[in-house]
């Protein structure tokens, strides 16, 4: 982490953005490279699993492929993620405008609140008015992930400085291009920094899904520990550890980009 | 300076004379000028503190009106209530012009250029953009936008084949300072409102960008507000100079005059003891500036005679002065020249003048063009004459 934030910022005193952006994309896509492969073809399944585990029997989920789960697990992760971007920002923008300062405090404390209850107690909570299935999942996970986009956001936008806002308004820009134009781009990263974060607590999160009956890599991880089959269960970690990284990695990259 | 500069000179008063017969009011303490803005008794309040009390100027228009006083007067609470930035609780403020009265909050604040303090460039903005903010916000057509940059980059004297591309914090705060007024003139405002634009800059900076300042105003002719708590900039920069205390004006006039006849005892201990030497930071070089004599041999300086007290400038093959050279007492006195150090420009004031002189033991300083080369002297006898009338 150190190490990047110093290339990042000898890349921005110089302008050159090369020298350190090939190693990204290389990593990336090699990770990339790995997830497919672990994905697409059961053989290499069977081949990593029962090199870890030789005296295992099974090594893939009876009705389900990973592929699937696959599919279901970044997809909720991702619905969770966006949703609470969007609300977190939203909310995040409000309270630190002029009107909305007041409830500052108030909406803090609540967001913190909220990150006390554990995610299945949610889920458990949920099941009567939303059913089984996805939908309790991914309030859940919703919920779960507001705390770090809210929180970033407000930081961010308080750190912008007060002589930049005090200009903006000076030079004679609307509220909307006060926002847009001067803090906006500047809050960025830090907003950005709590997606990446959420995103990244959704991948891990989003297996309680499968308790359920959400789907997701869950699916096959659940299914392994009440079998005491640990096979199955690490087919499913690697998935996800896999996953976590790449979007670790593509976040960093989206960061990058977004300061250009 | 060269003459495509004098015809833009030439060309700005006239437009200021169609101006005026739009049956302005003239200005009832600068009579050569018509008023731009009315401040009509305007109070402010913060809370329970009154910030400003029945505060009303009379803005010249084409000249720098500076607000001074001691920190809480409410100098920077009045510029800020030029371009609604405060809300004035009571009074009204008057524009002349009828187009700028019907405007709204953000449209006034675009036709008045802002400059301050801690400048606020927009960190992740580069410097071209930054100074095309406000022609953005207008909706300038983008080929007149670039052109408008290059043309005020170097008006700030920044090269912009070097700085265009640079960020915020690559800047010094000085190089940062001209950006931030540049990005104030971006969209041609008829008014400058300068929030103590040169105090965050170290002391030789300033007086540098006071010059560069002084340079820009004589060719732009802008209504200018300028906030400062430094008396020297103040009396080196004003036309019309209002001095406020506790939220109340004590006494507005013409800097000369302010020097000449303090209106009360507040006025007096502001401006200090010594008045007389602060009369020098009135007057600019090029106003006492004569031809030096000078050449590039070192001998000439046995031409000079004893009792004229004059000096020879020594000059290299660029025109830059190295040494200068004075007769007392029958004997030649040689003084070594650093340009920039022992030397002043057009724009400095008589009294940074007066410090050189005694600094070198010379009879004149030396005064250098924007290149660095030798274009007149100012004498001391001279200085002394202005100093008396």
């Amino acid at each position: 982490m150190k190490q990047s934030n110093r290339s990042a910022r000898a890349e921005v005193s110089t302008g050159n953005r090369e020298s350190p952006l090939p190693k990204r994309i290389g990593l990336l896509v090699g990770l990339v490279v790995l997830l497919l492969l672990f994905i697409f073809f059961e053989q290499v399944q069977i081949a990593v699993l029962s090199f870890i585990f030789p005296s295992e029997n099974a090594f893939t989920h009876s009705r389900k492929t990973i592929l699937e789960m696959t599919g279901e697990h970044v997809a909720l992760s991702l619905l969770a993620t966006a949703l609470a971007a969007l609300v977190g920002i939203l909310i995040g923008v409000g309270v630190t405008r002029k009107g909305g300062e007041d409830f500052q405090l108030l909406i803090m404390r609540l967001n913190g609140f909220i990150q006390t209850f554990p995610p299945s107690a949610v889920i458990i909570l949920a099941y009567p008015v939303l059913g089984f299935g996805w939908k309790p999942a991914l309030l859940a996970l919703f919920l779960y992930s507001l705390f770090p986009i809210l929180g970033n956001t407000v930081v961010g936008f308080q750190g912008v400085p007060p002589e930049v806002k005090e200009s903006a308004r000076g030079m004679g820009m609307t509220p909307i291009q006060q926002l847009w134009i001067a803090e906006f781009p500047q809050a960025w990263p830090m907003v950005l920094t709590g997606i990446r974060h959420s995103y990244i607590l959704n991948l891990g999160t989003a297996a309680i899904a499968a308790v359920i009956g959400g789907g997701g890599l869950g699916t096959i991880i659940i299914s392994g520990l009440a079998l005491r089959n640990s096979a199955l269960v690490m087919s499913g970690t690697i998935v996800i550890s896999l996953l976590a990284f790449i979007g670790e990695q593509a976040f960093l990259l989206l960061s990058r980009y977004a300061r250009t | 300076m060269d003459d495509q500069k004098k015809g833009k000179l030439m060309r700005e008063p006239k437009k200021q004379e169609t101006e005026t017969k739009q049956a302005h009011t003239m200005h009832p303490i600068l009579t050569d000028t018509h008023t731009f803005l009315t401040v009509e008794n305007i109070g402010v309040k913060y809370g329970k503190i009154e910030a400003l009390q029945d505060v009303s100027i009379q803005i010249p228009a084409n000249r720098v009106t500076v607000l001074i006083g001691p920190s809480g007067c409410g100098k920077s609470t009045t510029l800020r209530c030029l371009n609604a930035l405060v809300r004035n609780d009571t009074g009204i403020i008057r524009y002349e012009d009828p187009d700028i009265e019907g405007l709204t909050e953000t449209e006034l604040r675009r036709n008045m250029g802002y400059a301050i303090q801690s400048v606020g460039l927009m960190p992740h903005l580069n410097v071209e953009e930054n100074v095309d903010l406000v022609p953005r916000l207008l909706g300038w057509p983008r080929s007149e936008r670039a052109q408008r940059v290059e043309k005020l980059l170097k008006l700030v004297r920044l090269d912009p084949k070097v700085y265009s591309k640079k960020y915020p914090h690559e800047l010094s705060g000085g190089e940062a300072q001209r950006i931030g007024f540049a990005r104030a003139l971006g969209a041609d405002p008829p008014m400058l409102l300068m929030d103590e634009p040169f105090g965050a800059v170290d002391p030789l900076n300033r007086e540098q960008l006071q010059n560069e300042f002084i340079r820009i105003q004589r060719k732009l002719h802008k209504t200018v507000v300028f906030v400062t708590h430094d008396l020297d900039e103040a009396i080196r920069l004003a036309d019309y100079l209002v001095i406020m205390k506790d939220g109340k004006i004590v006494q507005a006039d013409t800097p000369e005059r302010v020097l000449a006849a303090p209106l009360d005892e507040f006025v007096e201990r502001f401006l200090g003891p010594d008045r007389s030497l602060q009369r020098l930071t009135l007057f600019t070089a090029d106003r006492a500036m004569e031809e030096a004599l000078s050449g590039t041999e070192e001998g000439a300086a046995s031409h000079l005679d004893d009792c004229s007290k004059q000096t020879y400038w020594q000059v290299n093959a660029q025109g830059e002065p190295i040494f200068g050279y004075t007769q007392v007492g029958g004997k030649i006195i040689r003084r070594a020249i650093v340009n920039g150090t022992h030397t002043v420009q057009q724009y400095s004031s008589l009294k940074e003048c007066v410090s050189k002189i005694l600094n070198l033991g010379l009879p004149s300083a030396a005064v250098v063009c924007e290149e660095g080369r030798l274009c007149g002297e100012v004498r001391f006898e001279t200085i002394q004459q202005i100093s008396q009338g």
